[in-house]
């Protein structure tokens, strides 16, 4: 199906958040518990899957929605529509401080990959569907779990980042990248998980035992802040537990 | 009490600080833990209570008490410019995310803030807490059912999440996510209403209710609720 023809305007510098404006009768399908504030001609459903094949079974519905939670994702999407009369905006913005990145979908063959965690939201009409990388060993090693999050249309996509981006052009050239760093990039790109370095540097240079490797014609785009980065840096801060805690609960479950 | 009238400097792009320049004998009250550097003439000291109370110990004490039920501290932090000249103290958030600063004047004398966005303000100015409405607006509401009321006629300055939006509202609806919720001015109603059907409820991850924010006003908003990247993060964590 024809993706809805969404306008949208993007608030903040550094840590942002997209406004988007729909005509009555069209829909935007977002992530769970992404929606900040929403005008009042708009409604929201929980639906399995992203709507993008009005026919579909259930078994199908249920199939696409199981992929998608292999992905890590949830099983659900939100569609938001515009029940009323004018135009009216919903706005949506990432759980983590970063940009948000809007992709034309046509400007790239109507096809993106991108990493699990960094779909927003997109127009209704744009499939939803987890992509494996060519080897499996790649994702396997690679921080950014070993799937991908396809997105494919003709319509406009919102993707987050943590902290910049950076978008890169390769034609025929190769970039090795630490693979929590990777928002999305053009299907022709070619990914996989090489060891990084020598065995020194593996254990001393704190850069992980892998990077990804892109190669090949098309585009990336890249996160400064990958939130899992952030994550365990506070994660790290926690105290660990004290071990006369860990004494009295080892005996109040032997009693 | 008529407010300190300070002159201040927001720093940053979107984590940012606010330098408040006083001149002698001006005051600033602020969150406890929000100062950041000082200049050689502030001298500071806490104290239960904004410092507008006339009354004696026990008015400071029932007005505290009710900020301790908003989960703010009890004491409020006073700066003073005990120097000659004009003397610096700054401020920032504990989280990301920008400053806004609220002339009160401009909103009536008066604002509604979520209990954790007060930074600072200018000496004179009033905190109090506010119940919204319905009791069981606030109960449901993921912000706690308590807001802190602003009053005064000089200068607060609140901090938000990520970016942060200005809408005015003119007889119009907006529903919001409640840890999205910044301040609004008075006339505003503000109420939480269940929020789409039981599926969405349940699997939807929109949280089961949404604020509904209706009539006339200005409402600020926010983009990264400090719980929303709180609970991101907290799922991390690994369990053992």
């Amino acid at each position: 199906m024809r993706s809805h023809e969404i306008d949208y305007k993007i608030i903040g510098d550094d840590m942002q958040l997209v406004e988007v404006e729909l005509d009555p009768g069209e829909s935007v399908i977002a992530e769970a518990g992404s929606m900040c504030y929403m005008e009042e001609g708009i409604q929201f459903e929980t639906k399995m899957g992203d709507g993008s094949n009005p026919n579909e079974s259930t078994f199908g519905k249920l199939f696409s929605a199981g992929k998608r939670m292999l992905s890590g994702e949830s099983l659900f999407l939100t569609h938001f529509t515009n029940r009323g009369n004018k135009k009216y905006t919903v706005s949506f913005a990432s759980e983590t401080p970063g940009k948000i990145i809007p992709v034309n979908l046509p400007d790239f063959g109507g096809r993106l990959l991108c990493a699990s965690d960094s779909f927003l939201c997109a127009a209704l009409g744009t499939r939803i569907s987890i992509a494996f990388t060519q080897k499996f060993g790649a994702g396997f090693f690679g921080g950014a779990g070993f799937i991908l999050q396809k997105l494919e249309g003709d319509g406009k996509v919102f993707i987050t980042s943590g902290g910049s981006y950076v978008k890169i052009n390769l034609n025929n050239e190769v970039l090795r990248i630490d693979t929590g760093c990777i928002v999305a990039f053009t299907e022709g790109l070619d990914y996989s998980i090489e060891r990084a370095g020598n065995l020194k540097s593996m254990f001393f240079g704190g850069e992980g035992l892998f990077l990804a490797t892109i190669r090949g014609t098309g585009t990336v785009y890249l996160q400064s802040l990958p939130f899992n980065r952030l994550a365990d840096k506070v994660i790290a801060m926690i105290p660990p537990k004290s071990s006369t805690s860990f004494d009295s609960s080892d005996s109040s479950s032997s009693d | 009490m008529r407010s300190h009238e300070i002159d201040y400097n927001i720093i940053g792009d979107d984590l940012q600080l606010v330098e408040i320049e006083l001149d002698p004998g001006e005051t600033v009250i602020a969150e406890a833990g929000a100062m950041l550097y000082i200049e050689d003439g502030i001298q500071f000291e806490s104290k239960m209570g904004d410092g507008t109370e006339a009354g004696g110990f026990f008015g400071k004490l029932v007005s505290a008490g009710k900020r301790a039920l908003t989960g703010e501290s009890i004491f409020l932090t006073h700066f003073t410019n005990r120097g000659s000249g004009k003397k610096k103290v700054a401020f920032a958030s504990d989280v990301p995310g920008k400053i806004v600063p609220i002339d009160l004047n401009n909103f009536g004398g008066r604002i509604l803030c979520q209990s954790d966005s007060f930074l600072c303000a200018a000496m004179g100015t009033k905190i109090n807490m506010a119940f919204t409405q319905k009791l069981g607006a606030g109960f449901f509401g993921g912000t706690g059912f308590i807001l802190q009321k602003l009053e005064g006629d000089g200068k607060a300055f609140v901090n938000c999440g990520g970016c942060i939006i200005k809408k005015e509202l003119n007889y119009e609806t907006l529903r919001v996510d409640t840890g999205c919720i910044v301040a609004f001015t008075e006339g505003i109603d503000y109420s939480i209403e269940r929020a789409g059907n039981l599926k969405s409820m349940f699997f939807g991850g929109e949280g089961l209710f949404l604020a509904t924010l209706r009539g006339t006003g200005t409402v600020y908003l926010q983009s990264l609720p400090f719980s929303r990247l709180a609970n991101k993060i907290i799922a991390r964590v690994p369990t053992s």
